[in-house]
């Protein structure tokens, strides 16, 4: 029995280490009066974190369940960890790179604290195979979240962000609840094998087991921020601190992502005819209005705002295509755009972010004209993440995310959903270049451009542009990679 | 011996209260409030599930569920704080920077 439970404890170890790391960092922080480099702390126990998930991914028989059935510990959560570790990596990186201060975020141990936090949360959450435990995992990654979107303390709109995300996202969370206490009361298990058995030995559903399961497909797309339950996504992105909003595009959505995954292939896969078609409406709505809304959208984080959501349509699409193995078709699909999204989201913040200062708020792409003139290289940087967003050479790696997820949606004959897909992908083109024409083909109308990048922060945006190059010419390292983890 | 149903109607009837509250009322400690509500009703459909299938899994949910709220008590009330402190107002409807 005690060798039951340590087994399951080290399956969990990159978890305790992010939790613990976050209950330290805040207790050194009390007891430190005086700065001390909070970042690079944060940064060495994501690494730890890291380095105990190797250890599991190596040595470890995947396919199992942990702690009696309440999570799983197989190929699909390695993969989130290794997806969730990175992008925390990167924030972190980011925000410690680029000092936080200017945008007005005042109490830094607590910021990575609930980083650290919300990124236990989001492995959670999509790894737990128990209705109350996966529950937590949501609440555990999005509370952190609700705080972390205010702490520009002093700007009116993060604390509108911060109230419209608390607000939405717990009534959201509250509609999957009841989802979760429907589902308990058709089958008497809040597990999802047990669920799933339950609702399949039936021959017809009952109207009961449509709104328990419409109730928590609804909860998830709500997080992964489909259209039409988008409405919160834009607000809260634009309000919040850049840097919280790259963690909220990157990591929230992944996990988001796989928790769609467990619940709607590995769970109610049998059911797809019931949940599939609500999943192509959604997705067919979302790659087009998340695309033409952010035509028209003048502050630039709203527009990536938007795009996000663009994206995660593209993504949503291939969750109509289930496959059970990790190196499937469509799952290698959404795991390679999932990986490269992370990286050209974090590179297109990361620009913004060198440009935004205490003073004023202003976002607009307009604050790019000229950009080219006076900072060649950061803006070369950006031509190539909005040319890998758009999917245009030389940044290819976008362009076979979205290739590889048309082609396998296409084998199952979703023939329109391609196609309007595809059009508003070319209509995206518009938004992005927009950004390269202020940067390259406008004239300055400020002469002055605040440099707040270092040398770190230009590592770091380096880093991200090579990737997503490399990527584009090299896709086939992902799937490599991912068998390594997933073996 | 109260039938199951009764219970289910209560738990159904203050969970639309609830979610009818949450969209029609401005101010935002009304609003979280009746959040709270509709955690609550979804507490009642879990107890009486848990009574009607005879085991406890449903009780237990309800511990998670209580302290699910009181954690989102604790970060919500902080966030209207924080709002109260640069608008000096909790109505949602004068927080109209965001928009399109």
């Amino acid at each position: 029995m005690t060798d039951f439970v340590l087994k399951d404890l080290v399956a969990v170890l990159p978890l305790l280490v992010l939790g613990l790391g976050a209950l330290l960092l805040i207790l050194v922080d009390v007891f430190l009066k005086k700065p001390w480099p909070r970042g690079i702390f944060s940064i060495i126990i994501v690494l730890t974190s890291f380095l105990s998930f190797s250890y599991n991914a190596t040595s470890f028989d995947h396919n199992e369940s942990i702690f009696s059935g309440t999570m799983a510990f197989d190929s699909w959560s390695l993969v989130l960890s290794f997806l969730v570790l990175l992008g925390t990596g990167l924030v972190f990186w980011l925000s410690s790179s680029v000092t936080t201060k200017k945008e007005g975020v005042r109490s830094e141990g607590e910021y990575y604290a609930l980083i650290l936090l919300s990124s236990l949360g989001a492995i959670i959450f999509g790894s737990a195979t128990e209705f109350i435990t996966w529950f937590i995992g949501l609440e555990i990654m999005s509370m952190s979240l609700y705080a972390l979107c205010g702490f520009s303390i002093s700007k009116k709109s993060s604390s509108e962000s911060s109230m419209k995300y608390f607000l939405l996202g717990s009534f959201s969370s509250a509609f999957l609840l009841y989802g979760i206490a429907l589902l308990y009361g058709l089958s008497g298990t809040t597990s999802f094998a047990g669920v799933s058995s339950a609702l399949l030995t039936v021959n017809v559903l009952s109207p009961l087991s449509y709104l328990a399961l419409g109730l928590i497909v609804i909860g998830i797309v709500f997080k992964i921020g489909l259209v039409p339950f988008h409405f919160w996504a834009p607000d809260v992105y634009q309000g919040a601190p850049t840097s919280i909003t790259t963690y909220m595009a990157t990591v929230v959505k992944t996990s988001a992502i796989f928790a769609a995954i467990r619940v709607l292939w590995l769970t109610f896969g049998d059911l797809s005819n019931v949940w599939s078609r609500a999943l192509w409406l959604f997705a067919i709505l979302t790659v087009v209005f998340g695309n033409l809304l952010a035509l028209r959208q003048k502050s630039l984080k709203r527009m990536l705002g938007y795009s996000s959501i663009a994206h995660a349509g593209y993504i949503s699409m291939a969750l109509l295509v289930p496959d059970n193995e990790v190196l499937g078709k469509t799952s290698g699909a959404i795991i390679f755009y999932l990986l490269i999204y992370t990286l050209m989201t974090v590179g297109s913040f990361g620009i913004l972010l060198t440009q935004m200062n205490e003073k004023s708020d202003n976002d607009e792409i307009s604050l790019f004209n000229g950009f080219a003139t006076k900072q060649p290289f950061l803006a070369a940087l950006m031509a190539i993440f909005m040319l890998s967003l758009a999917g245009l050479p030389p940044a290819l790696g976008g362009l076979f995310g979205k290739f590889y997820i048309f082609t396998s949606v296409l084998k199952q004959n979703y023939i329109g959903l391609v196609i309007a897909a595809v059009l508003s992908a070319v209509v995206a083109c518009y938004y992005y270049l927009r950004v390269i024409v202020a940067m390259y083909f406008v004239e300055s109308d400020s002469a002055t451009f605040s440099v707040n990048a270092n040398f770190w922060t230009k590592a770091l945006l380096t880093l991200c542009a090579i990737f997503v190059i490399l990527l584009g010419i090299m896709p086939t390292w992902v799937s490599n990679f991912t068998y390594l983890i997933a073996q | 011996m109260v039938p199951i149903s009764a219970y289910l109607i209560l738990s159904f009837v203050l969970f639309s209260i609830g979610a009818i509250g949450v969209l029609v009322r401005k101010n935002a400690i009304v609003v979280f409030m009746c959040i709270e509500l509709m955690l609550n009703a979804v507490n009642i459909s879990f107890v009486a599930f848990s009574q009607l299938h005879g085991n406890l899994d449903g009780q237990i949910a309800v511990f998670f569920v209580m302290v699910v709220a009181a954690a989102e008590a604790a970060v919500g009330l902080a966030i209207i704080i924080a709002m109260f402190r640069n608008a000096e107002t909790t109505e949602t409807t004068d927080f109209g920077e965001l928009k399109f």
